[in-house]
């Protein structure tokens, strides 16, 4: 048993705010005070501290071919960012691309305990989930890309309404079960297919070859689906049209036409932006948060922008193109036969450019705009707008508003034409962070034992000093306890212990409809007996229920 | 004037990387401080006592601030990043001598291994011998190379010097291997003697001169521009002579000039310089 004694207890999820109490932990999960002292107890007496439920990682970008092909063609990301190995931990390297271990290290190192793969195509699943179980400490999962896939689509073309919607929540269900992954990820719905054919980029009632199904059609075909399986996390979606000026109109139409339903809208920061009269960038961030604001339904993360080294990837394949041809550097493509495409390009964001201070006004302007914490959860969408270890520094950005004015300072001076961050004056709570980085995104996942530290919740804690300087409070958690077990002492990994892999309990979902069968049989480069991950990828998988 | 005089006792059986050795590292450091610099030796910490017998005395005001002795050949890293003073090796050094060097002089008097120069940004190496491959060439992955600076090799090089580079003078006296020049931003590479193939691969900006004469195997992105004397090479041909190392060809030579790589747009150049 363990006793984290004397910190102040951030749980917005059970409603405590700063007080002082005593969280008791036992066999992997937080347990009432015992009536006594029981005599084997180990006690972190946190005076001076906060305490808050293990983070979790919504979105992120961490294994699978994608990530890899990122660390293949970066070693200039690896070459000044090494650590050696230790007593508990194995060596590592790598600043925007880390490798796996490296990765769950870095990651409890600031306080995270929970962590989801943002986006794996069914073909490279089996490899997703090989590097997933490879990254320590952390419990992980990820999301089926299923926007432009080949066999959704055909679903969603059926005409008859009835039948596609009930074809469609099949269809998920085997993909998910066939994936092993916990949610449904739309990646730029019908735009990579479009790509493929040399068709331009698409907006939400484009007919998209081959099967001539819209934007608009796979996204609330695919939400339906996701809300009638009672997915605990819903359709988790990458709009149309990233980091184009003007994409503001495209992601408020996206947003009308998915409203009255769940829906998760990713690095929100990318699909913000209006078009100025010769073209460029302006902040988009006001109507957008006003949208958030006024749906319910809708959660986000923000994908904050991150001045320094980045490393672009995602399966949004024409994205990558045109930025390749914007940067004239390194890119790597992948055409993931029937199902997704992909992409990476590394980048340099600086901060006297325009169009980067813009973006990172932008990512800051939503999570200030946006009213109730619950709903924007903070994420780097890392490694596309930079990596995760800027996580205290965002927290400073959002938690000081001196410190915001500071950074403006730096930026291209001409960024305040065109954004609205130097007019907000919000400052974050503690709670509030508490919120944006673990209960609120617990709460989005479905994870009824994440994110919060009541009775049953899984014995997931990190503790930090109180300081002025939020940066360095959040950049080295005094303690954070995994399972029950501390697994970081000041800031440095002191047990590397295993995390779990996080799926849905989809029951025993429908075979493939016979015609999919006959389609993938004819088409895929695997055939249909070997392409589901099998059981030992993901073993002692844990399963959380769906509310159909 | 105090020279810190380091002598290798043994090779060590393993790579080590030596990058304390530099003389903004051991100036004003005593024997004893100096002997317990670390030194990675294999995958173990150790210490440059451990290597190397160490003397700090008073020397004339031409010696220089660090002075090694031995062959040096598993010592990667010396030199690499000083930004100040001078430093000789009397014997053969491995990788990455004198990489991201900002200032100062490195001397070795032997041969050098690959990346010698990796990323220099200024100061100048003199190479009494041969270097390896990717003499003032960026890292994997990186997109500039040498940034300033100047190092001649009075030997030859192997495959793709300046590769990557941006700005500063590599002069080669002897031969240079494949793809000299590759992707080159700027700068100027001289080679004494003759480039093997594909010279200039992929140049955008700068210039590869060839001292050795034609025929060169230039690659079909190359097309013949004219026949002059330029001036930037007497500008070249001054420094080099005053850092000792004057080429053997004067500074009013003609060159041919082939401009290339077209692939890049084609303002790179290849000079080869014309008998008489």
């Amino acid at each position: 048993m363990l006793r984290v004694t004397n910190g102040r207890v951030h749980d917005p999820g059970n409603a405590v705010a700063g007080e002082v109490r005593d969280v008791w932990l036992d066999g992997g999960k937080v347990v009432a005070e015992p009536a006594a002292e029981p005599a084997d107890v180990a006690t972190l007496d946190a005076a001076g501290c906060v305490v808050f439920p293990g983070g979790v990682e919504l979105h992120s970008h961490v294994a699978g071919s994608k990530v890899n092909a990122g660390r293949i063609m970066c070693p200039e990301d690896h070459v000044d960012h090494y650590r050696c190995r230790t007593d508990v931990t194995r060596a590592g390297c790598g600043h925007t691309v880390p490798t796996t271990y490296l990765t769950g290290y870095e990651y409890a190192r600031l306080g995270y305990t929970t962590l989801f793969e943002a986006a794996v195509p069914p073909l490279t699943a089996r490899h997703a989930h090989e590097e997933l179980r490879d990254i320590p400490i952390l419990d992980t999962g990820c999301y089926t890309v299923m926007g432009n896939n080949h066999l959704v689509m055909k679903v969603l073309s059926d005409p008859d309404e009835e039948r596609r919607a009930a074809r469609l929540r099949d269809l998920v269900a085997w993909l998910l079960h066939a994936t092993r992954a916990y949610a449904v990820k739309i990646v730029n719905p019908g735009g990579v297919e479009s790509w493929k054919w040399h068709g331009g980029p698409v907006d939400l009632d484009t007919s998209v070859p081959p099967y001539g199904v819209t934007p608009r059609r796979i996204l609330t075909g695919l939400a339906a689906a996701a809300d009638e399986l009672g997915l605990p996390h819903p359709v988790h979606v990458h709009l149309n049209h990233l980091g184009v000026p003007g994409n503001v109109a495209v992601t408020l139409a996206s947003m009308q036409a998915l409203a009255g339903r769940r829906a998760h809208f990713t690095h929100l920061q990318f699909h913000s932006y209006e078009a100025t009269r010769s073209g460029s960038y302006a902040s988009g961030a006001p109507a957008v948060a006003e949208s958030i604001n006024q749906h319910p339904e809708f959660t986000c993360d923000v994908g904050q922008l991150v001045f320094g080294p980045a490393t672009t990837m995602t399966s949004d394949a024409p994205m990558e193109f045109r930025l390749h041809h914007l940067h004239k550097d390194k890119w790597a493509n992948s055409d993931i036969e029937m199902e997704s495409g992909a992409g990476v390009v590394p980048m340099r964001y600086s901060p006297r450019q325009l169009v980067n201070a813009v973006q990172w006004c932008v990512g800051l302007e939503l999570m200030l705009l946006i009213r109730d914490p619950w709903r924007v959860f903070l994420t780097t969408d890392h490694p596309n707008a930079g990596p995760f270890v800027a996580y205290p520094m965002i927290v400073r950005l959002l938690m000081d508003r001196e410190f915001r004015r500071e950074w403006l300072e730096k930026l291209n001076p001409r960024v305040r034409r065109f954004t609205t961050l130097h007019e907000l004056d919000r400052e974050y709570t503690l709670d509030e962070i508490a919120t944006v980085t673990r209960a609120g995104q617990a709460r989005v996942l479905g994870l009824a034992d994440k994110g919060h530290l009541g009775v049953g919740a899984d014995a997931d804690v990190a503790v930090y000093r109180e300081q002025g300087d939020r940066e360095r409070m959040f950049a080295a958690p005094a303690w954070v306890v995994k399972g029950g077990e501390v697994v970081v002492r000041d800031g440095e990994v002191v047990a590397a212990v295993d995390g779990r892999p996080l799926g849905v309990d989809l029951g025993d979902p429908p075979p493939l409809a016979a015609d999919l069968a006959e389609q993938f049989e004819s088409y895929s480069s695997v055939r249909l007996a070997n392409y589901a991950v099998e059981d030992a990828y993901v073993p002692d998988q844990v399963l959380i229920p769906c509310a159909p | 004037m105090r020279t810190v005089t380091l002598t290798l006792k043994a090779e060590p059986p393993v790579s080590a990387e030596a990058e304390q050795l530099i003389p903004d590292v051991v100036a004003g450091k005593t024997a004893e401080e100096v002997r317990r610099l670390p030194l990675l030796v294999g995958n173990r910490r150790e210490t440059v006592g451990d290597w190397f017998d160490v003397v700090v005395d008073e020397a004339e005001a031409a010696a220089p601030d660090l002075l090694l002795r031995g062959d040096l050949v598993r010592f990667k890293r010396l030199g690499e990043g000083m930004s100040r003073g001078a430093m000789v090796v009397e014997g053969r050094v491995g990788f990455h001598a004198g990489a991201r060097m900002s200032g100062g002089s490195l001397t070795i008097a032997g041969d050098a291994g690959d990346f010698l120069g990796a990323h220099m940004a200024g100061g100048r190496i003199i190479v009494r011998g041969d270097a390896g491959h990717y003499v003032a060439a960026a890292y994997r992955g990186e997109k500039t190379g040498m940034k300033g600076g100047t190092i001649v090799v009075t030997g030859s090089v192997g495959q793709m010097v300046g590769a990557r580079m941006r700005r500063g003078l590599v002069y080669v006296q002897g031969d240079a291997g494949d793809v000299a020049g590759y992707n080159m931003k700027g700068g100027t590479v001289v080679v004494g003697g003759a480039p093997a193939a594909r010279v200039g691969a992929r140049m955008v900006r700068g210039t590869v001169a060839v001292l050795g004469g034609e025929p060169l195997e230039l690659l079909p992105t190359f097309s013949y521009a004219c026949t002059y004397a330029p001036t930037f090479w007497r500008v070249v041909h001054h420094e080099l002579a005053r850092v000792g190392h004057a080429p053997r060809v004067g500074p009013g030579v003609t060159f041919r000039r082939y401009c290339g790589d077209v692939n890049e747009g084609g303002r790179g150049e290849v000079l080869a310089a014309q008998p008489g």
